[in-house]
């Protein structure tokens, strides 16, 4: 379990670590994506407690049973997540026409001269 | 009493109307906006606080208070004004109605909220229209000043969410008041991100650039109300947990000082308003028990200053200087920078009184600074000589006379009390003797250094977050 943690940990932090580093825009993205599904698993960690076992409406179950509650919101965190990519992604290819090289340091110097 | 959410339902269902029929699409966000502000008026009149839970355990918990009536007023009075605005352009799309009227909806839903996860939801789908309309020119620079703008909010977002995780996996809960017994690093995650979606302090750097960038509807949108979606949950986690009482005291303090500072080198009249923005946020955040009637005056005046920029013959303010701006402008601009800055029988004079009389000690004499930088730097508006002219846009006397009269309503409001009196119209002269001595030359200079870097403010936001935790941990006994 505390192995899991560490794993999802640094899994965000190479995202966020991404986001400030990489010079290319669409790495930025995605970097940005990779920090999102650290944080998804985390979700998914925090639900399966000790139990892994699907929770059916058995009573008294026999073995510990995973909390279906953070597993049901993250499917909207997923969702928005996703959209929020491909808008992105939709955004930064129309900017690939003026700019193909993606360089984020190039089009912030050129939009404000 | 989940009459309330009707507020959110209806906006959304006349969503759906104007994208099927959409020759009423200008037409339907005014029921909208009329069912929200009956609504709001109401919940201010009674004085109600109801909680209430969709659904069973695990449910979304709802609450409806006066703070919220506030926010949603603001909501309505916004969403009115902008409407009336666009209906004197000719060439305005029913996509454009169709995107504001859901805006509305969402931000009614983001109001009503008091559940973590829930409140991310609708966060994260209010950013996604703000995206659409403030992209809706798709030249280069808008495409770009939308994308940072979802792309810094988002990051922001994902602070949140891990503070979300941490607050679920220690209480088992998701509503607001988990959080009072959540660890001090949650919490500090939960304000990080909201931090950056309300534009405050160094966070909030992204906001003078996005906010100019937008078309001027967008942005009397983006800075009347959009922005409101991050203050609103910080004063109600303010009102669950001392520490982050305290913490948004300093911060507020800190962002109104910060966005003055700003302000005064801008030569734009759209920056220089949206850096007014970045600090008037301050002032809602640093007494949080008066920031919601503060945010209302706040709104309706910022909108009104943003839309008359349409008018306007130029955006530099030297030049507007020599020129000259149209009357009816000039007019709607005075009254409500006069109002920001704090004028006694405006609205916000009595917003900035109950603001001073919320204030620790300490803070007395920061904001009384940053009271009079506001009337400094609104000054270089309020200075402008008003003249007979042409143009090729005049404003709507529709949503000058809504958003107008909301400031006028602060005659019945105020405390008529001497000392009052006598410190808004003291910090108001020295505010303007500031501007002719010192802060009138500014803006010949420029700030050395990009301060406005796309990994600079996603550093700085980490930054910030650290010192939180660090704050957050110092007070809370770790």
């Amino acid at each position: 379990m505390g192995l899991m943690y560490i794993l999802i940990l640094i899994t965000i932090l190479i995202g966020l670590l991404g986001v400030l580093f990489k010079r290319n825009l669409l790495l930025k993205i995605l970097a940005m994506d990779v920090m999102g599904t650290g944080i998804i698993s985390l979700f998914v960690l925090i639900a399966a407690r000790p139990g892994i076992r699907t929770p059916t409406a058995i009573p008294a179950p026999a073995t510990p049973y995973a909390d279906p509650v953070p597993q049901a919101v993250i499917l909207t965190a997923i969702v928005i997540g996703f959209s929020i990519l491909a808008l992105l992604l939709v955004c930064a290819t129309a900017l690939a026409r003026r700019y193909p090289t993606m360089d984020s340091e190039t089009i912030e110097r050129h939009q404000e001269g | 009493m989940t009459a309330a959410l009707w507020v959110v339902l209806v906006p959304f269902g006349l969503g759906i109307i104007g994208i099927l029929i959409p020759r009423l699409s200008a037409i339907l966000p005014l029921i909208g906006c009329g069912l929200t502000g009956w609504f709001s008026l109401h919940v201010l009149f009674t004085g109600l606080v109801h909680r209430f839970r969709l659904l069973d355990s695990f449910g979304v918990t709802l609450l409806v208070s006066p703070e919220m009536a506030w926010f949603t007023l603001t909501n309505a009075v916004v969403t009115a004004g902008v409407l009336f605005h666009l209906r004197k352009k000719s060439e305005t799309s029913s996509f454009v109605h169709t995107l504001l009227i859901l805006l509305h909806g969402c931000l009614n839903a983001c109001f009503l909220s008091h559940d973590l996860f829930n409140l991310f939801v609708v966060i994260e789908l209010t950013t996604i229209i703000a995206f659409l309309l403030m992209i809706f020119p798709m030249t280069d620079r808008h495409l770009w000043n939308a994308l940072r703008y979802l792309f810094i909010s988002n990051v922001g977002m994902l602070f949140y969410l891990i503070g979300t995780a941490m607050v679920y996996a220690v209480t088992g809960s998701f509503a607001f008041d988990a959080v009072a017994a959540a660890p001090p690093v949650a919490s500090a995650l939960l304000v990080a991100g909201l931090l950056v979606k309300g534009g405050i302090f160094l966070p909030g750097l992204w906001l003078p650039l996005a906010h100019a960038g937008a078309d001027t509807p967008v942005s009397a949108l983006l800075s009347g109300i959009v922005v409101k979606i991050g203050l609103f949950p910080l004063l109600a986690l303010a009102q669950l947990s001392d520490r982050v009482a305290e913490l948004l005291r300093i911060l507020g303090t800190a962002g109104a000082l910060t966005g003055l500072f700003f302000g005064f080198f801008e030569r734009d009249i759209k920056r220089l308003l949206a850096c007014s923005t970045l600090s008037q946020i301050g002032f809602i955040l640093a007494a949080p028990s008066a920031g919601a009637f503060y945010a209302f005056t706040h709104g309706t005046a910022k909108t009104l200053l943003f839309l008359s920029t349409a008018a306007l013959p130029d955006r530099d303010i030297r030049r507007l200087k020599e020129s000259g701006i149209p009357r009816l402008t000039w007019a709607a601009m005075t009254v409500s920078a006069l109002s920001i800055s704090g004028l006694p029988l405006l609205a916000g004079f009595s917003a900035k009184a109950s603001v001073f009389s919320g204030l620790l000690p300490w803070q007395r004499i920061p904001m009384l600074l940053a009271a009079a930088g506001t009337a400094a730097l609104l000054a270089r508006i309020l200075f402008l000589r008003p003249r007979k002219m042409e143009t090729t846009f005049s404003l709507s006397w529709i949503s000058i006379f809504i958003l107008a009269g909301c400031l006028f309503g602060g005659l019945w409001a105020g405390p008529y009390e001497l000392t009052k009196l006598m410190e808004s119209i003291g910090i108001l002269l020295a505010g303007w003797a500031v501007h002719a001595a010192v802060t009138r030359h500014l803006d010949r200079f420029s700030l050395p250094g990009r301060w406005e870097r796309f990994e600079d403010i996603v550093g700085m936001t980490c930054v910030t977050l650290l010192a939180m935790m660090l704050f957050m941990g110092y007070s809370g006994d770790l």
